[in-house]
């Protein structure tokens, strides 16, 4: 099974997990996404679910200046971005459970 | 490739997108692909892939949820567009709940191509219609029905390329609104003329027979009745100024039959007694001649005339003088009657 097929359902919540732990930008939340273990998420799925979250009233965000690179727009979460981790987050553990649960034989074997 | 003219190229890639969808997007494009390549020296195409595939993805992580961009971008026309979708949606949700709706809410989707067709027909034969000066309601050469043909493909063409927006889809729905005033009104120009051609009777003579039955309120004959139902005979009538009052029946195909009189009738001395006009025997129809049957409206027997005048102008006359004398013979003989009596009591009383 191609992984980034499973990624795409859960990618909302996995940048929304991310800037939970902290604001972050763009590329940054590319680099913890794969350093979390999410080695085959693409630059352009998290900038585009970036401005996407964002367009949706989920995040907030803000420029910071840097001397030695480009600006960086900085991504956090608002009341609305919380409400929705916390909602993605409950219906993934159910369903992983049931996943898990449907897969505990083959694990076993 | 640097991480601007990756960042063109990206943005040259998505330029169908609307143009204020598409600035939302890309707004710190340039500065995000900075940020990738100051961290390696690798090219941008070898990290990311060419800009085209880059496009694609971003595309697809950021048209997740189409509908609530739609709703932000927008101005007031376009909420209150939205305002009125959602009306429309909620209504639908109810109506939902009966099957017979969802049956045909399911089923005008697969309608939508017809519809295609039909808007390019119609367009497609106005122009026609206008060019050539003439109304056409099906394609009359050659030339109009590749033209026509032309229409329906593009129309077919344009149809199947879905997610307009913006000012192409307000251009859309006001060609769709003309198609479907054209179809209708082509469809009642077209009903009318059915009706016409119901109503139509050919001929191809002098008279136009079809006017029996258009002007079928024209007087050409009277006849006048008694209070009693009594039908009066030779009826004069005069207008305010005593001008006869006459009607031209000639103009229907009757003639004034003068074998009822020894002289010539008044024109104004109802009912008239007429008779079919010798002069237009035959009726000359779409599929034939056939002749017209003349079936006389006064009939003019022969033992009528005589007795018919004598009687109605004789008896009024002495009916008026047969009844003076019986009135004034009748009070006579009682003076005389009561007279007699007086003189037989006399004698007995003496």
């Amino acid at each position: 099974m191609d992984s980034s097929q499973l990624l795409k359902g859960v990618l909302d919540v996995a940048v929304l997990a991310v800037l939970n732990e902290r604001d972050s930008y763009g590329y940054d939340v590319v680099r913890r996404l794969r350093e979390a273990g999410l080695e085959d998420v693409g630059d352009a799925s998290v900038y585009g679910t970036l401005r996407r979250l964002f367009k949706a009233g989920a995040l907030t965000s803000y420029v910071v200046a840097s001397d030695e690179g480009p600006h960086r727009k900085y991504y956090g979460l608002n009341s609305v971005g919380r409400a929705q981790l916390t909602g993605s987050a409950t219906m993934w553990t159910a369903f992983a459970s049931t996943m898990n649960d449907l897969l505990k034989e083959v694990h076993a074997s | 490739m640097n991480p601007t003219e990756y960042a063109q190229a990206v943005r040259d890639a998505l330029a169908d997108l609307p143009a204020a969808d598409l600035e939302e997007l890309v707004e710190d494009l340039d500065d995000h692909l900075a940020e990738v390549a100051a961290e390696s020296d690798v090219p941008l195409e070898e990290r990311l892939g060419s800009p085209e595939t880059y496009a694609a993805e971003l595309r697809a992580a950021y048209g997740g949820r189409p509908e609530e961009t739609l709703v932000t971008r927008l101005g007031v026309r376009a909420r209150l567009g939205s305002w009125t979708a959602g009306t429309a949606s909620r209504a639908h949700t109810r109506m939902s709940r009966f099957p017979p709706y969802r049956q045909a809410a399911g089923f005008i989707p697969d309608l939508r191509p017809a519809w295609w067709v039909l808007r390019g027909y119609a367009l497609a034969l106005l122009l026609v219609s206008i060019s050539t000066m003439t109304t056409q309601f099906v394609p009359e050469s050659i030339g109009a029905w590749l033209f026509t043909l032309a229409g329906i493909w593009a129309s077919v063409w344009i149809g199947r390329r879905a997610g307009r927006t913006g000012w192409r889809r307000l251009l859309l729905v006001s060609v769709d609104v003309l198609a479907g005033v054209l179809v209708v009104a082509g469809m009642v120009a077209v009903a009318e003329w059915n009706g016409q051609e119901d109503n139509r009777v050919h001929y191809a003579g002098e008279f136009p027979i079809a006017r029996m039955a258009d002007v079928g309120g024209e007087v050409y004959n009277i006849f006048p009745y008694a209070k009693d139902g009594t039908p009066l005979r030779d009826v004069r009538l005069y207008d305010q100024d005593g001008r006869p009052i006459t009607l031209n029946p000639e103009v229907m195909g009757w003639v004034i039959d003068q074998n009822c009189r020894d002289e010539p009738p008044l024109g104004n001395e109802y009912p008239l007694p007429l008779k079919r006009d010798p002069a237009i025997r035959v009726w000359r129809l779409e599929n034939g001649e056939i002749a017209i049957p003349t079936p006389e409206l006064v009939a003019c027997a022969t033992p009528n005339p005589a007795p018919t005048p004598a009687p109605t102008s004789a008896p009024t006359e002495t009916g008026t003088a047969t009844l003076t004398p019986t009135e004034t013979g009748t009070l006579t003989p009682t003076p005389t009657a009561t007279g007699k009596p007086t003189p037989t009591t006399s004698p007995s009383g003496d």
